[in-house]
C-alpha cells in the first residue's frame, strides 16, 4: 500500500499535486470576490429573480451599515454543486443558507463556524427549530424560514363522511380506518406520493416514535422496530386503497388535491403562494381545513420541519460582521420583508402582521411549532444515505420488496455510511 | 415561431391548392400524388415533433388558475399574452440573453477555425500521431461533465496571476466571476472536431494533390479549395455550437456568482423555485429562450439545396 | 483506430521527392491539429486524468482527498444499482439508438425532397433539439401524467383505454423515458444527415439512372455508403449521448419509481453532489469511460470496421 501511494504521488507530477493542493482549500481566500473587512458575500437558495433582489438588496440588506454585499442566487436544485465547488476551490461565501439536514455534514467536514447561542436571544425562535441547526450540540446556523407539513383536507369530502372538525382522529389507527371513509368515488382518501416519499416516510417514523439516528449521530436508530411499522403503515394504507401510487402530481402538473382527486394533502407550507394563485375557491378557511398527523400511540401529533437556515463560513475573514448580519436578518423589521417575497413562515412567531397571519399555512405551523422536529438527518452520514431511501421506500410500494427488506437495506446502507464518518 | 408556423400553414393551403389546380397531365399525374402523400407523411411528422412545443405555447398565455382547474379547455379560455413580458420582467432576461450570445457567438466562431483545422488535419493529412490524437478526441467524449467539473472549476479558481492570484494560483478567486471562466474552456469541442472530420473525408483527396501541383499552399488548399466543399457542414458546426453556447448553464452556475455574469438557462429557473413552479412563465420563458435558436434554425436550413435529384427518389 | 490515418510507414517504400513531401505534410498536420488538441487536452484531458487519479482516493470536497487505493472500484463492483443504471442505459440504447437512427436517416432523405413547407417541416423536426431540456421534461410529464389530466390517458379514455400510471409504473416507466430520447434527439440526427445529403455529388444518381438503378437501388448503393462516415458519428455520439443522458431522467422520474429509470450519470451525479464522495463517482466515471471506449470499438465493428 505504501509503495502504491509513493507511485501515485509520484505519477500525479506536479501540476495535479497543485492542483489537489488547491483542492484542499487552504488558499484561504474568501468567497465571491470578498475578503476582509466590510464586504460580505452570501449564497442564497431564496429571492431569486427582479423582485427577490429587489427585496433582498434594496430593501433588507441596504439597512445593515457600512458594509457592501456580494450576493450568489442559486437555486435550491444546484445549490449542492454551487457549494461543493466554492468549497473545494476555497471560495466559500461568508453567509450561506441552506436547508435542514445539511448542517450535520457540513459542521462535521469543518465549513461551517459555530455561532454563540446569544445570537438568538430575543429573537423568539422556538426552541424546537432548532434541533435542525446545530451538531454534536453545538449551535452551526440559525433559522430562518420554516416549512412545516401539515394535512389539508377539503371540508366538503369530510362533511360528506361525517366527520366533524372537533373529532379528528388522534392516532394512526383511528386516521387510517378515517381515511376509508373520506375517500372520494374514483380518487384516493390522501396523497402522500406526490411529497417526497422519503420525507414522507421520515414524518410517519417521528410519528411511530422513531427517528433516523441516536443522539450523537453514531448509530443508525430506525431498526428499533419504528422504521418497518412506518413503512408497513404506508404498505397498508396502499391495501386500503386509500392511497395509491399512480395518483400523484409532478412538476407543472396539479395535486391530485387539487382537482379534488384526493380528500387530504400531506402539503409542504411554502406551497401556500402556489396554491393562493392556482386554486384560490381550495384554500379559504371555508373550504380547507388542516391538521397534523397524528403520532401511532396517541400522544402528541407529528410535524415534520425543514426550512431555510443561515450558517456563516468557517473561512470568513470576518466572523463576527457575518454573525451580526445573521442577527440584523432575523430583526422583525428585516424579516418580515423577507416573508413577503418568499411566502414562507418565517421562524419568529411574535411577527403579528397581515402578511404572516393571511397565510393560513403559516398561522397554523407558527401555533404549532412546539410538535415540529427534524426528522431527517441528525448525523453526518445522513447525506450519504439519504439519496438512496426514496428507491427503497418506493420499491416497497410498488411490492417490489416488503417493510422489512426495504428498511433492512436501508440500515445496511446506514451503517456502511457511517463507519466511514 | 408562429410567424413560422403560420407561414408553413400558408404554403400547406398553397400547396394542396396547386395539386388540386393543377390539370390532369398523365406524365406528372403519378410523380404529384406521391408528392402530396409526402407532403401528408411529413405533415404528421412535423405535427408530433413540434406538438409538444405548440403545447408549451397555450400554456404559456394561460392563468395559472386554469393550469390547475379540473377541466382544463384545451385551448385557452382567455390568451393572456401578458405572460411573456411579465415572464421577462421577472428576472434581468436582457443581460442573461446578452451574456449567452457572447458565449454561444465565441463558441461558434471558435469551433468553426479550431475544430475545423484539427478535424481537417485528421481527415485528410497523414501523419504521425494522428490515430493517438484522433482516439484521444474520441475518449475525451466519454467522461461525464459530472466527473471533471470540480478538477475543471479547481483549474479556473487557480489561474497563476489572475483574480488576484500569485504564480501559484494561491490567495484569489482566480478566473472565477470572469469572461475567461465563461468562454475558454469551451472554446473547442471534441464533438465539433469528429463531425468536422467526418465531413472532411467525403472531400476529395485528388483536388488537394492537383492544387498542391498548382503550387497552392497547405493553408489555403485548406481554407480555399477543401472546406467551402462541406459548407453544410461548416453551418451545422456552427448552428450546434451556438446552440450549445445558448442553452449552457451548469458551467456557467459554477463559475460565477454576480447575476449580470449569468445566462439565459439560469435565468429561467427563476420560475422553478421550491414554493412551486410558474409553469405558464416558464413556458413563456423557455419559448422565448428558444426563439433566436428556432429563427437561426430558419435562416439557416434554406442554405440548403432541396435536390430532388440529390437523393435519388422521386 | 482509423484506416485513413494511420499509414505513415508506408512512406518508406515511396519516392524520395514524395517522402519530403509526405514529411512536410506531416508538419503541416500537426500545425492544424495542435491548437485544438492543445486546448481538449488541458481543459478536458488534464481533468480527466485528475478524475482518475482522484479515483483512487477518498474525496468528499470538502476535505482534501485521502488515499484510497482501489476500493472505489471494489465498491462499484458490488453497488448492483450502479450496474442496474447501466444495464437500463444499455437497454436505453439498444432500442432509441437503432430506431432512432433509422427514423433519422428516412427523414432526412424525405425532407431533401423540396417539398413545399420543406423549411417548416425541417424547422419542426429541429425544435426539441433546441427547446431547453427541463421544460421538454415538463411537458413529457403532462402528456405522461397518470390522471385524467394526462394527454396520453386524456387520448386513451376516448378509445376505452384506462388509465396508464406510466412514468409511475415500475415496468412502464423505462419504455415511456425511451420513447422522450427518442423524440428529443431526432432533430439532431436528422439535420446531420440533411448536412451529409447535401455534400453528395448530384451526378452520381444522374449516371445511376442512366444506368437504370432504380430509387431503391441508388439510395442503398449510393446513398447509404457515402453517408457511412456520417452514420458512424451519429452511431458513436449517440452512444456517448446516451450514457451522458441527465437533465431529461432528473426531472422525467429522478431515476425511480424504485430506480427503474435511474442511468449512469445519474449514479454519478448522485454520488457526488448528494453523497459528496467524488472518489467513488470519480471511479465510476472511469468505468463509465472504459465501457463505452469498449461500446466505441463495437459500433466501428458494426459500421463494417470503418469509419470513413
Amino acid at each position: 500500500m505504501e509503495l502504491n501511494r509513493r507511485n501515485f504521488l509520484t505519477a500525479a507530477g506536479l501540476g495535479v499535486g497543485g492542483l489537489l493542493l488547491g483542492a484542499c482549500g487552504s488558499g484561504g481566500g474568501t468567497g465571491g470576490g470578498g475578503g476582509g473587512t466590510g464586504r460580505v458575500s452570501i449564497l442564497t437558495p431564496e429571492f431569486a429573480g427582479t423582485e427577490g433582489k429587489e427585496t433582498f438588496e434594496g430593501t433588507i440588506l441596504s439597512g445593515f451599515p457600512d458594509t457592501s454585499f456580494a450576493v450568489d442566487y442559486t437555486d435550491w436544485n444546484r445549490l449542492n454543486e454551487k457549494l461543493s465547488a466554492a468549497v473545494a476551490g476555497g471560495v466559500v461565501a461568508d453567509l450561506i443558507m441552506l436547508g435542514a439536514g445539511w448542517v450535520e455534514p457540513f459542521a462535521h467536514k469543518g465549513v461551517l463556524a459555530e455561532l454563540p447561542d446569544s445570537l438568538a436571544d430575543g429573537k423568539a425562535i422556538n426552541e424546537n427549530l432548532f434541533t435542525v441547526a446545530g451538531y454534536e450540540g453545538t449551535t452551526y446556523a440559525m433559522p430562518y424560514f420554516v416549512d412545516g407539513r401539515i394535512l389539508m383536507y377539503h371540508r366538503e369530502m369530510f362533511d360528506k363522511a361525517g366527520i366533524s372538525e372537533d373529532a379528528l382522529p388522534t392516532n394512526l389507527e383511528d386516521f387510517r380506518e378515517m381515511l376509508k371513509e373520506v375517500k372520494p368515488d374514483g380518487g384516493v382518501a390522501i396523497d402522500l406520493f406526490t411529497q417526497n416519499l422519503r420525507q414522507v416516510w421520515a414524518h410517519l417514523l417521528g410519528a411511530f416514535g422513531g427517528s433516523m439516528f441516536s443522539e450523537d449521530g453514531m448509530s443508525v436508530a430506525f431498526t428499533d422496530g419504528s422504521g418497518v411499522d412506518a413503512l408497513q403503515y404506508l404498505l397498508d394504507l396502499v391495501d386500503d386503497g386509500t392511497i395509491d401510487f399512480s395518483v400523484q402530481g409532478a412538476e407543472g402538473q396539479p395535486r391530485p388535491w387539487q382537482q379534488k382527486v384526493a380528500a387530504i394533502d400531506l402539503q409542504n407550507s411554502s406551497a401556500w403562494p402556489s396554491l393562493t394563485e392556482q386554486t384560490p375557491e381550495l384554500v379559504t378557511p371555508e373550504s380547507m381545513g388542516m391538521m397534523l398527523l397524528p403520532s401511532a400511540d396517541g400522544g402528541d401529533p407529528v410535524m415534520f420541519q425543514g426550512g431555510t437556515l443561515l450558517a456563516v463560513s468557517s473561512r470568513s475573514k470576518d466572523p463576527e460582521l457575518v454573525q451580526e448580519l445573521v442577527s440584523f436578518l432575523l430583526e422583525p423589521e428585516n424579516m418580515l420583508p423577507a416573508v413577503e417575497m418568499v411566502g414562507k413562515v418565517p421562524s419568529r412567531d411574535d411577527l403579528d402582521d397581515p402578511i404572516v397571519t393571511d397565510n393560513l399555512m403559516a398561522t397554523y405551523i407558527i401555533d404549532n411549532f412546539e410538535y415540529a422536529t427534524a426528522y431527517e438527518g441528525g448525523s453526518p452520514a445522513w447525506m450519504e444515505v439519504r439519496g438512496a431511501v426514496e428507491g427503497e421506500i418506493e420499491a416497497a410500494v410498488v411490492g417490489q420488496k416488503t417493510a422489512a427488506e426495504a428498511i433492512d437495506a436501508l440500515a445496511s446502507l446506514a451503517n456502511d455510511a457511517l463507519t466511514r464518518v | 415561431m408562429t410567424d413560422v408556423l403560420e407561414q408553413a400553414e400558408e404554403r400547406a393551403a398553397v400547396a394542396v391548392d396547386e395539386v388540386a389546380r393543377t390539370p390532369r397531365r398523365t406524365a406528372s399525374q403519378r410523380r404529384r400524388t406521391r408528392r402530396l402523400l409526402l407532403f401528408v407523411l411529413l405533415t404528421v411528422v412535423a405535427v408530433v415533433m413540434a406538438a409538444p412545443f405548440l403545447w408549451m405555447l397555450l400554456t404559456a398565455v394561460r392563468t395559472p388558475q386554469e393550469l390547475f382547474a379540473v377541466d382544463m379547455p384545451l385551448l385557452p379560455r382567455e390568451w393572456h399574452w401578458e405572460n411573456f413580458s411579465t415572464a421577462l420582467a421577472t428576472a434581468p432576461f436582457l443581460t442573461y440573453a446578452r451574456n449567452s450570445f457572447v458565449i454561444a457567438l465565441t463558441h461558434t466562431l471558435s469551433n468553426l477555425v479550431l475544430a475545423s483545422m484539427a478535424g481537417y488535419a485528421l481527415a485528410k493529412i497523414r501523419f504521425r500521431g494522428s490515430t493517438v490524437v484522433f482516439a484521444f478526441v474520441l475518449a475525451s467524449m466519454m467522461i461525464p461533465f459530472y466527473a471533471i467539473v470540480i478538477p475543471e472549476f479547481l483549474m479556473v479558481r487557480h489561474v497563476p496571476l489572475a483574480g488576484g492570484n500569485n504564480l501559484f494560483g494561491q490567495d484569489g478567486i482566480g478566473w472565477i466571476d470572469s469572461w475567461p471562466a465563461l468562454l475558454v474552456p469551451g472554446l473547442v469541442s471534441p464533438f465539433y472536431i469528429f463531425l468536422f472530420r467526418q465531413f472532411y473525408l467525403g472531400t476529395p483527396t485528388e483536388l488537394m494533390e492537383a492544387s498542391r501541383l498548382d503550387g497552392a499552399g497547405e493553408i489555403r488548399i485548406y481554407s480555399r479549395i477543401i472546406s467551402p466543399l462541406i459548407k453544410p457542414g461548416m453551418l451545422t458546426v456552427a448552428l450546434l455550437a451556438f446552440e450549445s453556447g445558448w442553452n449552457n448553464f451548469l458551467w456557467p452556475l459554477l463559475v460565477t456568482s454576480r447575476s449580470e455574469m449569468r445566462v439565459i438557462q439560469l435565468g429561467l429557473s427563476v420560475f422553478r423555485q421550491e414554493a412551486g413552479t410558474d409553469f405558464n412563465l416558464l413556458m413563456a420563458g423557455t419559448a422565448m429562450a428558444a426563439v433566436p435558436m428556432i429563427v437561426l434554425f430558419a435562416i439557416f436550413q434554406r442554405q440548403f439545396v432541396n435536390g430532388m435529384v440529390a437523393t435519388g427518389i422521386k | 483506430m482509423t484506416t485513413t490515418t494511420a499509414a505513415p510507414a508506408a512512406t518508406g517504400r515511396r519516392a524520395p521527392r514524395r517522402q519530403t513531401l509526405a514529411r512536410r505534410q506531416a508538419v503541416w498536420g500537426w500545425v492544424f491539429a495542435l491548437p485544438a488538441t492543445l486546448h481538449i487536452a488541458l481543459w478536458t484531458g488534464f481533468p480527466i486524468l485528475v478524475a482518475m487519479l482522484l479515483s483512487l482516493t477518498h474525496y468528499d470536497m470538502l476535505n482534501p482527498p485521502s488515499w484510497a487505493g482501489i476500493s472505489n472500484y471494489t465498491a462499484i463492483a458490488n453497488d448492483p444499482l450502479f450496474w442496474r443504471a447501466m444495464w437500463h442505459n444499455l437497454i436505453i440504447a439498444a432500442v432509441g439508438i437503432p430506431v432512432s437512427m433509422l427514423l433519422a436517416l428516412v427523414l432526412a432523405v424525405l425532407l431533401n425532397q423540396g417539398v413545399r413547407g420543406t423549411g417548416a417541416f425541417r424547422t419542426a423536426v429541429f425544435l426539441p433539439h433546441v427547446t431547453a431540456t427541463v421544460a421538454i421534461a415538463m411537458i413529457w410529464l403532462w402528456i405522461y401524467s397518470p390522471g385524467q389530466n394526462g394527454l396520453l390517458n386524456y387520448v386513451g379514455g376516448f378509445l376505452g383505454i384506462p388509465n396508464q400510471p406510466f412514468l409511475n409504473s415500475p415496468s412502464q416507466a423505462l419504455p415511456a423515458v425511451i420513447l422522450v430520447t427518442i423524440w428529443q434527439g431526432l432533430g439532431l440526427k436528422t439535420m446531420i444527415y440533411l448536412a451529409s445529403l447535401q455534400t453528395i455529388d448530384q451526378q452520381l444518381y444522374e449516371a445511376a439512372e442512366i444506368d437504370g438503378a432504380s430509387a431503391v437501388q441508388r439510395f442503398r448503393h449510393i446513398t447509404v455508403p457515402i453517408l457511412a462516415p456520417t452514420t458512424f458519428f451519429i452511431l458513436v455520439t449517440s452512444i456517448i449521448g446516451n450514457f451522458q443522458t441527465f437533465d431529461l431522467i432528473y426531472v422525467l422520474t429522478s431515476g425511480g419509481p424504485a430506480n427503474s429509470t435511474t442511468v449512469v450519470t445519474y449514479e454519478i451525479y448522485e454520488t457526488a453532489f448528494q453523497q459528496f464522495r467524488m472518489g467513488l463517482a470519480s471511479a465510476q466515471s472511469v468505468v463509465l469511460l472504459v465501457v463505452l471506449v469498449v461500446l466505441t470499438v463495437l459500433a466501428r465493428r458494426l459500421t463494417g470496421g470503418r469509419d470513413d
